[in-house]
Order: structure tokens, then sequence, then C-alpha cells
């Protein structure tokens, strides 16, 4: 029999070493930021494997695109051309409404919104842990992609990067159970805090007075106030509201707007935001930044807009 | 892989990239559930069978690369993957020589031990209360263990990997 090792340490030794690498690396990758290189460098060369994985998903997509049948292409351009008719008249008024706003805040004085960039990404992959709501898309830094970066599809606010690599990011959703963003209801404008609930049919309204004007129905819009999100995308629903007189706070249930599940798409926004010179994030707690788990994007908003400002504008 | 003239490397390392692909293949909602543990049971047949050359640092090198492909914690996977390379390494010998269901058996405890250890590092990080589905890809890994130790087998004599 070949002696199980020739040369080199016991096999407790090898053990002894791997466990304190990897605790080592896990606390490292956990508590303090110092590994993004790394964790870079991996996902970069593991990314062939992720495209290649999604290879046979993409050809039967498009055999079914290539044989669907002439009817049903033609239903879903007539389809399309009448949306495109009710958007395109939408935006009429809103071209209206835009100059007229343009004009009001020249009235006040107050600092003009800049027009944001955008750019539309893939989903490569979901996580296979059903408990953690991440995707991965197929843009990077490489297209500009930073820590912390909104992340929205065609209805609404989907998540925000917590992982930023050369040629893929992770994207983490609304509903994950680490995740809660600043919101706005659009009828009586209270404020509010949408935590994610770790489930994705619906989210979490977290710390309202049960005094608050809140019905089943408002619209929840993004705040801006923790100067990630951009303001005024729809975030959600509200669904229910349950007032038990022996709590606090009312317990609000919202159905997300953004097709959390169904997506293939997602929309990156370089967002502007009004207020560029708030405190350092340092000095208060972040509402938006990741509450535990793959803490990683402790806000880095002067990084942000000067990349903004540095990218080629590409407005809608 | 290793500098003295051994060959098949080339051929563990395809199987266990294969393995990571079989891992975060994308599937049904309704399949999900059961995919077998495919990297842990990769290294088990490896490890069991040459565990001269495979074992506890090239198991943590691909439980690393795991960890970057799944976007878990990194050292996650690397910890527990060293930590089965560790265990089969001690039982080779036994493994080896029981029938296939035994081994099958074996199986089951062992990649059971690896979703344990997974749960447990998790939790410190996070809670997250799992439903008892979590525990089935213990019981599919077992499963499917005859069907990969024959598969494994053959590629191993047919490229004389040893």
């Amino acid at each position: 029999m070949k002696p199980i090792f020739a040369r080199g340490p016991s096999l407790n030794v090898r053990l002894g070493l791997a466990l304190m690498a990897s605790l080592a690396l896990m606390v490292l990758d956990h508590r303090y930021q110092h590994l993004e290189a790394v964790r870079a460098g991996l996902a970069t060369v593991v990314a062939p494997l992720q495209f290649l994985v999604n290879l046979p998903g993409r050809w039967l997509g498009a055999a079914s695109d290539s044989l669907e049948t002439r009817e049903s292409l033609e239903s879903q351009v007539q389809k399309l051309s009448d949306e495109n008719t009710i958007l395109k008249a939408q935006v009429q008024t809103l071209v209206a409404l835009e100059a007229e706003n343009e004009r009001l805040r020249g009235l006040l004085g107050a600092a003009r919104k800049g027009g944001e960039r955008r750019l539309v990404a893939e989903i490569v992959d979901l996580d296979r842990d059903p408990f953690s709501h991440q995707l991965l898309i197929s843009k990077g830094t490489r297209d500009g992609v930073y820590l912390g970066q909104p992340v929205l599809d065609a209805d609404g606010v989907m998540g925000q990067i917590v992982e930023a690599n050369p040629l893929t990011s992770r994207v983490l959703l609304i509903s994950d159970a680490s995740h809660a963003l600043p919101v706005r209801a659009v009828r009586s404008g209270v404020r509010a805090i949408a935590a994610g609930s770790g489930n994705l049919g619906w989210l979490v309204l977290e710390h309202v007075p049960s005094t608050a004007d809140i019905k089943a129905g408002d619209v929840l819009v993004s705040s801006s106030l923790g100067q990630r999100f951009p303001e005024g995308y729809p975030v959600g629903t509200v669904r229910e509201v349950v007032q038990d007189p022996g709590e606090t706070f009312l317990k609000i249930f919202v159905t997300p707007s953004a097709k959390l599940d169904r997506a293939s798409q997602v929309l990156l926004v370089w967002p502007r935001f009004e207020i560029p010179s708030l405190p350092a994030p340092a000095a208060a707690p972040q509402p938006e930044a990741v509450k535990s788990d793959t803490a990683k994007p402790v806000a880095k908003p002067d990084a942000a807009q000067s990349e903004a400002a540095r990218s080629p504008e590409t407005r809608p | 892989m290793s500098p003295q003239g051994k060959q098949g490397g080339l051929v563990v390392f395809l199987s266990v990239v294969l393995a990571m692909m079989l891992d975060i293949l994308p599937l049904p909602m309704a399949l999900e559930d059961l995919r077998p543990e495919w990297l842990s049971l990769t290294l088990i047949y490896w490890v069991m069978v040459m565990p001269h050359r495979i074992g506890v640092g090239k198991a943590w090198l691909a439980g690393l690369f795991m960890d970057a492909l799944t976007g878990t914690l990194l050292g996650l996977h690397a910890l527990v993957m060293a930590a089965l390379a560790y265990i089969v390494t001690l039982l080779h010998n036994r493994l080896k020589l029981f029938p296939r269901w035994q081994q099958a058996v074996s199986v089951l405890m062992l990649t059971g031990l690896s979703l344990l250890l997974l749960l447990w590092l998790r939790n410190i990080v996070q809670v997250t209360p799992r439903p008892w589905t979590y525990w089935l890809p213990a019981l599919t890994s077992a499963c499917v263990w005859p069907a990969i130790y024959h598969a494994l087998r053959v590629v191993q004599g047919y490229y004389r990997v040893q």
C-alpha cells in the first residue's frame, strides 16, 4: 500500500491549517472589506462556468423563439405596438409636466435633477439557497457597476449590488431578510422602512406607529433618504394593514412592484442625488445598508457619484 | 497536478469542474430541493480511491471556488470540504471494502454531516429557519452514489488515474 503522505505535514496538521485558513477567511470576509480583490479574482475565474451552465437554457429559449408560430408573433407585435402607442401618449403629457416642473424649480432656485445613466443587464444565475435572495447579472465593474448600486426592473425597485466583480455582479433583492430600504407612501407622504421578509411575495414595513396614515392599496415609492436608491421609483403596494391593540407598531405587508421572481432582465441605474453633500454615512446608521450577512456595501457615495459623473450620459 | 510522474490530474480536475457546474445548473423549483451534492460526491470518490493525491488541501481549494460560484461567505464551503476530505482520508480503507449499499449509507452520513456543518456556520452569521427539505440532498446523494461510483471508476480505469 502506498503511504498517504510521502512528504509534508501530517493529516491532522493539514486539517488544522485548512480550518484556520477558512475561519480567517470567513471572519475577514464578514467583518471587514479586505477580501474584495480576492473575491473579484475568484469570481472572474469561475464566471465562464456560470455562463456555460446557462447555455442549454439559452439555446432552448432561442429554439422556442425560432419555432414560434406566425400567429403568436403577430399577436405579440400587435400587443406591443398597442402598448407602445399608449406609452407614447403618456409620455406626451410627461414632457409637458417635466417642462413645467423645470420651470417651477427654476423659480424656486432648486437644483436640477440630472438625467440618470441606465444599462440593461441579463440575469445569469439565481441563488441556489432558497433563503438568500440574490441574483447574478451579466454586467460588472467593467461596465461601471459599483457596490450599492440600485437595480430596477420595468415595474419597480428590485434590489442593490452587493458584490461587483469585473464580469458579473451579485444583486441582493429587496425581499431578502437582510435588506431594507426607506420608502414613502405616495398618498399620505408617510415615511417608513420596507424590510425584506425572506419571502419573494411580500415586504414588511417596520416600526410604523399605529396612528400613521397608511391603508391597503397605498403605493410606496423609494424616498432616496438613504442616498442609495433614486427617488420616486415604485417599491410596492400595501396589501394588508394589521392593527393589534397590544402592539406598539402596525403590521404592514407590502406586495413588491418589481417582478422579483419572474424578471429575466434588470435595469442598472446610476442615480444622481439632489443633495450631494450629506454628512459621511459612517456617522449615522445607514438604513439601506445591508443589515447583516454579506455585509459588504457600506456606502461609498463619493465613489458612486464620481463614477456617475465620469461615465458618459446615455439618457433614456 | 503533482510533480512526481502521476497521471490523470487533468481528469480529476475536469470531473471536479463538472461537479461544480452540476451544482449550479439552473433547475426547476421542484427539483431544486432534490439536487445531490455533486461536489461532495466527487471529492468523496477521489479522496477514497487515492488519498495520497487528493486530500484536505485540494478539497479546501475546490470548496473555495464553490464559495465564489455560489456567492457564500469565502471559506464556508472550503471548511466543509476540507473536513469532509479529512474524514474520508481517515476512513478510506474501510470505505473501499464496503459493499456498494453500505458505501451509500456512509455517503448519506457524510453529506448529512457536511450539510449540518454548513447550517451551523451559516447560522453563526445569520439565523434562518430551514424546512426539512434542507436535508433531502443527503438522501439523493446517497441514491446517486452507486451511479457516480461506477461512472468515475470507468473514467479512472480508462485514463489510468492512480
